[in-house]
């Protein structure tokens, strides 16, 4: 919607500066001093800056951060500059073909109020001005003009510029309230939408719930109950039910769209500790606090989850983990004791044969080490418009 | 026979892990299930050697870093030790109490026994314990020497911070410039320069140009440390 509005502003600047420039094109001013005759110019140039803010939004580019009073002090003088161009241009009644400026003056004022978190009430504030002391002092002002000038210098020099000002903020209050009822359709569109994926995720949870942890609660019970499981192996189920939720658990965060490769590592550490082994490496905060798009914390996953079962069941008593990064890609190592294997045997659709067939892995290298084997998995990062990455300090 | 005190609202769990730690280990625990027992538990210890605090309280206010403030205040010569999931969840709340207060370990709940009661040993013993490598991805590889509970004094410089503050840590998740003026009543526009005000120290902590919602956030999980500070500026 904020897009939208800037549209809408862009759009009506635009056809300022297409009626003030057929206004200076066709009328010739009888008093064409120098400021009249570069009056066109001073709006167009005005026009552009102001139509900077509205280009940026529509581009989704974030706004010039110059502070918020700088920000004002421009406004300010930009308007007071298309103000005064207006009536050197197009006087008397012929600044009422400036009528889409005051277009222009809604959907700024409705991006600037939102950017600042504010839903205003044009019209209550409309009303609010037309009963104002200002406005009234404006009245006995005309008032005074009738009296003392006559009604025809009213009609001609201070009606024209009173009701041009009346038009604008009429047309801007108008487009501001248009603006802002279809952002609250839409902000209301978005909070039902926003439900209705809440609800389903609810209902899906439930699902596999029931489904899934339910299911193998439940077999543990009967298996406890029948007498025919000893209590380690209760152990053991209950720990590869813990390993399970952690997966469920990660997936969850993959599904957000994005993950921290500590996050994804951690199950896989968890998984090794709890068959014995002995974790002798893992990576600091600040070597796995890169966060990465789901597609690659998947296949980051993937590996660590390969890895570590190969490690596992090759008997490993020790296991190391290591995670390093670049600016295109992103390496897992795990190290173990178990004392190697055939690393140019890679049996075809087993893990590691996947791993190395994957589209988005660099290199799968294995190493020997003196008692067992160091296997190292690069992924190239398809994620590279994420902002997020390492930790700062 | 060292006295333990363990802080976890999992009260089942808590109760479990006290009974194995005196079997096993041969220390009394006192168990606090809530934040608010915390208090209680400290004035009914004499002797406190060494706190193991989980940092999850989603039923309270507050959180673990709120317990394990109040504790070392209390008794500054106890040992802390926290007993955490470790996930993206508390990270953050995790690594502040690693910066900001004397951590001695992290233990993961979901550890061996074995494991835990042995890094538990460890810190009665000697003072310290490796950290669950589990958790350890979660942990900087060193503790930021510029951040400390001393430097929170820089983030609120005069009464007009501590408004802001104050209105960050009661405002809601995302709130706007707008939302945060009528709440400190203060202009829009002295909102906005106090947070860039403000951005060089809170860099510091971490937050690098942060919005209102990383600021209310930040302030929240580190109310223990931030409202001390708010209270003085506002008494001057």
């Amino acid at each position: 919607m904020t897009r939208a509005a800037a549209g809408v502003e862009i759009i009506a600047l635009l056809a300022s500066v297409s009626a003030i420039w057929v206004q200076r094109v066709d009328h010739t001013v009888v008093e064409e001093t120098m400021f009249v005759r570069y009056a066109p110019a001073v709006f167009i140039a005005a026009s552009v800056i102001l139509m900077v803010g509205p280009i940026r939004l529509l581009l989704g580019r974030p706004a010039v951060s110059a502070g918020f009073a700088a920000h004002i002090a421009l406004r300010v003088v930009l308007l007071t500059a298309i103000v005064t161009a207006t009536f050197a241009t197009a006087p008397n009644w012929a600044a009422m073909v400036m009528w889409p400026f005051g277009v222009a003056l809604g959907g700024d004022a409705a991006t600037t109020s939102w950017s600042i978190g504010w839903d205003p009430t044009p019209l209550r504030s409309y009303i609010q001005y037309l009963r104002s002391p200002v406005h009234l002092g404006i009245i006995g002002g005309l008032f005074g003009v009738i009296v003392y000038r006559g009604l025809g210098a009213a009609y001609h020099k201070a009606l024209p510029i009173y009701v041009t000002f009346q038009v604008w903020v009429l047309l801007g209050v108008l487009t501001a309230s248009w603006l802002g009822s279809l952002k609250r359709t839409e902000k209301r569109e978005q909070s039902a939408a926003a439900l209705t994926a809440a609800n389903e995720e609810h209902r899906r949870a439930a699902h596999w719930l029931h489904d899934d942890i339910c299911a193998e609660l439940r077999l543990v019970v009967l298996k406890v109950q029948s007498r025919s499981i000893e209590l380690d192996q209760v152990g053991e189920l209950l720990d590869n039910l813990d390993h399970q939720l952690r997966l469920r658990q990660l997936d969850e965060l993959l599904e957000s769209g994005s993950v921290r490769l500590a996050e994804v590592l951690q199950p896989y550490v968890r998984r090794a500790q709890a068959h014995g082994a002995v974790i002798h490496q893992v990576p600091s905060f600040d070597e796995a606090s890169l966060i990465v798009g789901s597609d690659v914390g998947r296949v980051f996953g993937r590996a660590a989850a390969v890895l570590t079962s190969n490690a596992l069941n090759g008997g490993a008593e020790t296991i190391g983990f290591a995670v390093a990064f670049g600016p295109t890609t992103v390496t897992i190592t795990v190290t173990d004791d178990a004392g190697g294997f055939a690393s140019d045997h890679r049996p075809a659709g087993r893990g590691l044969w996947m791993l190395e067939h994957d589209p988005v892995v660099q290199s799968l290298t294995v190493e020997p080490t003196l008692d067992g084997s160091r296997v190292s998995v690069t992924i190239t990062r398809t994620d590279g418009n994420l902002h997020g990455s390492a930790l700062t300090r | 026979m060292a006295q333990l005190l363990l802080v976890d609202d999992a009260s089942a769990l808590a109760e479990l892990f006290a009974q194995a730690i005196t079997q096993r280990l041969g220390h009394a625990v006192a168990v606090a299930v809530s934040l608010r027992d915390v208090e209680e538990r400290l004035a009914e210890l004499m002797q406190l050697d060494l706190a193991i605090v989980d940092l999850s309280f989603p039923q309270e206010r507050g959180s673990g870093l709120d317990a394990l403030a109040e504790i070392h205040a209390a008794r500054p010569d106890a040992k802390l030790a926290i007993i955490t999931q470790g996930d993206e969840w508390v990270a953050q709340l995790l690594r502040d109490a690693w910066e900001l207060l004397p951590i001695t370990t992290v233990i993961s709940k979901s550890a061996p026994l074995n494991y835990q009661l042995e890094a538990i040993a460890s810190v009665v013993d000697t003072g310290e314990a490796p950290v669950d490598p589990a958790i350890q991805p979660l942990l900087p590889a060193h503790r930021s020497q510029f951040r400390t509970r001393e430097r929170f004094s820089a983030l609120v410089q005069h009464a007009g911070h501590a408004k802001l503050w104050n209105a960050l840590l009661a405002s809601e998740s995302s709130p706007t410039y707008k939302q945060i003026a009528d709440y400190s009543g203060l202009k829009l526009n002295t909102v906005k320069n106090y947070r860039a005000q403000l951005l060089p120290e809170l860099a510091l902590h971490g937050l690098a140009d942060p919005t209102l919602r990383q600021m209310g956030e930040f302030a929240r999980r580190c109310r223990a440390f931030l409202e001390p500070v708010l209270v003085e500026r506002l008494e001057k």
